[in-house]
């Protein structure tokens, strides 16, 4: 019903768009340098652009390497615009850098497969990529042909609607998924920004400025070197 | 006989020195959720669980004290 909804009328408006809803985990403990993510993501799109915001859910985890980490009351809310055609994105998640990032160098080569899973009870196709020191399944929608999804996933013949990184660290499943009018904005125009090789060059020496800092009475320090995406691999 | 005293020495060795019990605990950031976590060590005193407990909670303080040194501008 909400595809035939949408099909109908994306063929009448120029203002269309999406708005699907994600649960986002990465929970990745297995090392010092892991880290624990736990947010809804929500994805605005039509076929040129979208805003991809992450905002916080409260959680509660008990990890091996990370002790116990409670996310309640976390209080950030990050974006990520992308533009579909220029295959950019700019992003204010910066981990410490604070500025705004421009990626451009983001592209997934998919192998599109066989197989098939049912997402929010609609089926869909399964691709499998790298990306960035993970390898990815993706189920996207062919019938709603936005090749757009959730953070930096994207490039496949139809909107995705679940991410799962083999190794178990990455969960990003949609929820909701709605059709809305109305414009997509880009927050961060006119506002200057960073390359992405200026972000990994700013990590690195972070992550080995820390990882190298002796503390006193023999603790010894450790950041993460990955979230969704690693840092230090490229 | 050279094997048996290599042993006793490396037994005498063993008896002198302090066993340690370490422990890793992170901290996370509620403005940028971003994490950090200190491995903390204490000497042994031959109680598991509180040794377990002191070296988990030097590393948990430690860890919330170095996310705000980390993030701070």
């Amino acid at each position: 019903m909400f595809l035939l909804l949408f099909l109908t009328k994306i063929c009448f408006s120029q203002n269309d768009k999406i708005v699907v809803t994600y649960k986002s985990l990465t929970l990745d403990d297995k090392d010092e340098n892991g880290c624990i993510l736990y947010d809804k993501g929500e994805l605005v799109t039509n076929n040129k652009e979208s805003l991809y915001t992450e905002t916080p859910l409260d959680t509660i985890v008990d990890m091996v390497n990370l002790g116990t980490i409670s996310t309640i009351d976390y209080k950030y809310k990050f974006t990520y615009y992308k533009d579909l055609k220029n295959k950019t994105i700019l992003q204010d998640r910066s981990y410490g850098m604070k500025q705004i990032i421009k990626d451009d160098n983001y592209k997934i080569n998919w192998t599109i497969t066989k197989n098939t899973k049912y997402v929010l009870s609609y089926i869909c196709q399964e691709a499998v990529g790298s990306f960035r020191g993970r390898e990815y399944k993706a189920y996207f929608l062919k019938d709603i042909p936005i090749s757009n999804g959730p953070f930096k996933f994207d490039g496949l013949p139809g909107l995705i609607l679940e991410v799962q990184s083999t190794d178990g660290a990455v969960s990003i499943v949609a929820t909701e998924l709605l059709y809305d009018e109305g414009d997509i904005v880009n927050p961060f125009i006119n506002i200057d920004n960073k390359k992405w090789t200026d972000f990994i060059s700013f990590y690195k020496k972070y992550f080995e400025k820390v990882s190298n800092h002796t503390l006193e009475d023999g603790l010894s320090i450790s950041v993460p070197n990955r979230y969704i995406e690693s840092f230090t691999k490229e | 006989m050279a094997n048996t005293i290599a042993m006793e020495e490396e037994n005498a060795k063993s008896s002198d020195a302090v066993t340690q019990v370490c422990c890793r605990r992170g901290a996370s950031d509620p403005e940028t959720g971003q994490t950090a976590s200190i491995r903390a060590c204490v000497d042994s005193t031959g109680d598991a669980v509180i040794d377990l407990g002191a070296a988990c909670s030097k590393a948990q303080t430690a860890a919330n004290a170095a996310l705000k040194v980390l993030l701070a501008p």
